[in-house]
């Protein structure tokens, strides 16, 4: 199976997963939960996946919603 | 694809560490077991007095070194702690009295329905029922908040106290109780059984399995990947039982169980919603050799629980339940309700109305 790159947002705790993945929900934004990647982070936490195009848009939510989230933004191959 | 072949080899791992420490003498059905072995190490420091269940486990140490070793050099380790800490204490505990009610952790479930036992399926019920009551509270806003970056010593405080007591067990064993009957007479060799556990929290910190959070992952994510090493687990040892002539289908006169279906389910009820609270069950092993002292309280909580459950006769044992135990269980899942709803983030709880 070829991979592909993807945006991957991580979090602190599955608290800060789950309120991104309902504000993306909200704002209508495409992308889907998913456990973390391992090269990303030694715990079994939880991340979200969007198409890379979609950078602009979540970090702009993410810049909206500063004071309540830690996360961090990356892209990588899946 | 490349994550699946990850669990795929490391549920081929565990199961053949099972295997090689039940062959080495490690109890029916129990070759590696979180909870039993923490509840024998609480007997071998005389903890408790339970005579049939006293030895100072070195897989438990194994396991918190191998995860360790592994995250040390995979600049994995971090010291943090700060996030309820004291919450965490009374939730290992109580996810001890679960478990020592239905006679296991997830992992010896998993193992107890590789050979056969059917009262392990009965209590899968609960534990898939546990982790799917602590999920809907994810989703609801549940959180005991983050931890902090604390002093790098912090973090090898309590692997440090298990360290300290079996460097003590290898120079002056007669400092500790070894039961002469029951399951803590069964062990294999010291080395293998401290390698077996090094090899399991190794693995255990390379591929970040859960067991709690497999499931977890399926009721939050509908993600199979972590559920893959579980059930390899279970095939890998499977095999073993039924090559060997250890397969034996009942209810009836299992190794360490009873046949008390609802005390079971409830017990193992306990177990899984507890870990969903905690982010991991068993993976609080892992987790305090990552350094994270939130999950060494945790442990602590569950050595402080396990001689409780024996002091105050809430364990079962091969007879069923007791009535204090029964107790315990019902007080446990008002509490583990308590702390759920009490920990919900205001925000979030009244987006989701």
């Amino acid at each position: 199976m070829l991979s592909k790159e993807w945006l991957i947002v991580t979090f602190e705790t599955e608290y800060d997963a789950l309120q991104f993945s309902n504000l993306c929900k909200q704002g209508k934004i495409e992308g889907r939960l998913l456990p973390i990647p391992r090269k990303l982070s030694a715990g079994c936490g939880i991340s979200w996946r969007s198409e890379t195009s979609l950078e602009p848009i979540i970090q702009e939510l993410i810049r909206q919603h500063t004071d309540d989230l830690s996360c961090e933004v990356v892209k990588m191959e899946l | 694809m490349a994550n699946k072949k990850m669990y795929l080899s490391v549920g081929v791992g565990f199961g053949l560490v099972a295997i090689l420490l039940a062959y080495f003498g490690n109890p029916a059905n129990m070759a590696i077991c979180v909870a039993c072995f923490i509840r024998d190490i609480a007997g071998a420091t005389k903890l408790h007095s339970a005579l049939p269940v006293q030895y100072l486990r070195p897989e438990i140490i194994g396991i918190i070194f191998g995860a360790m070793l592994m995250a040390i050099p995979r600049k994995e380790f971090k010291a943090r702690s700060g996030s309820s800490t004291g919450t965490r204490f009374l939730l290992g505990f109580m996810m001890m009295i679960g478990a020592l009610v239905f006679l296991g952790c997830p992992l010896r479930m998993v193992l107890r329905m590789s050979g056969g036992d059917l009262n392990a399926y009965v209590g899968l019920i609960g534990f898939v029922g546990g982790v799917f009551t602590g999920s809907l509270f994810l989703k609801q806003g549940y959180t005991l908040g983050k931890p902090q970056d604390t002093k790098a010593t912090s973090g090898f405080m309590v692997p440090g106290f298990f360290l300290a007591l079996f460097v003590l067990f290898l120079i002056v064993p007669s400092l500790f109780v070894m039961s002469k009957k029951g399951p803590g007479s069964f062990h294999a060799p010291v080395m293998i059984s401290l390698i077996g556990g090094l090899i399991f929290g190794g693995l255990a910190q390379l591929s970040a399995i859960c067991f709690s959070g497999s499931i977890r992952d399926i009721f939050l994510m509908k993600n199979f990947n972590r559920i893959t090493g579980v059930l390899t687990l279970f095939v890998v040892v499977l095999i073993y039982n039924l090559a060997t002539g250890n397969f034996n289908l009942s209810f009836a006169n299992q190794p360490i169980a009873h046949t008390e279906h609802l005390w079971n389910i409830l017990g193992l009820y306990v177990v899984g919603f507890a870990g969903v609270l905690l982010s991991g069950s068993l993976r609080q092993l892992i987790l305090t050799g990552q350094g994270s002292s939130d999950a060494g309280v945790t442990v602590i909580g569950m050595l402080v629980g396990a001689a409780f459950a024996h002091n105050f006769g809430l364990a079962s044992s091969a007879e069923g339940t007791t009535d204090f135990g029964r107790i315990a269980i019902l007080l446990s899942i008002a509490l583990l309700f308590i702390i759920a709803i009490t920990n919900l983030n205001k925000k979030t709880a009244a987006s989701a109305k």
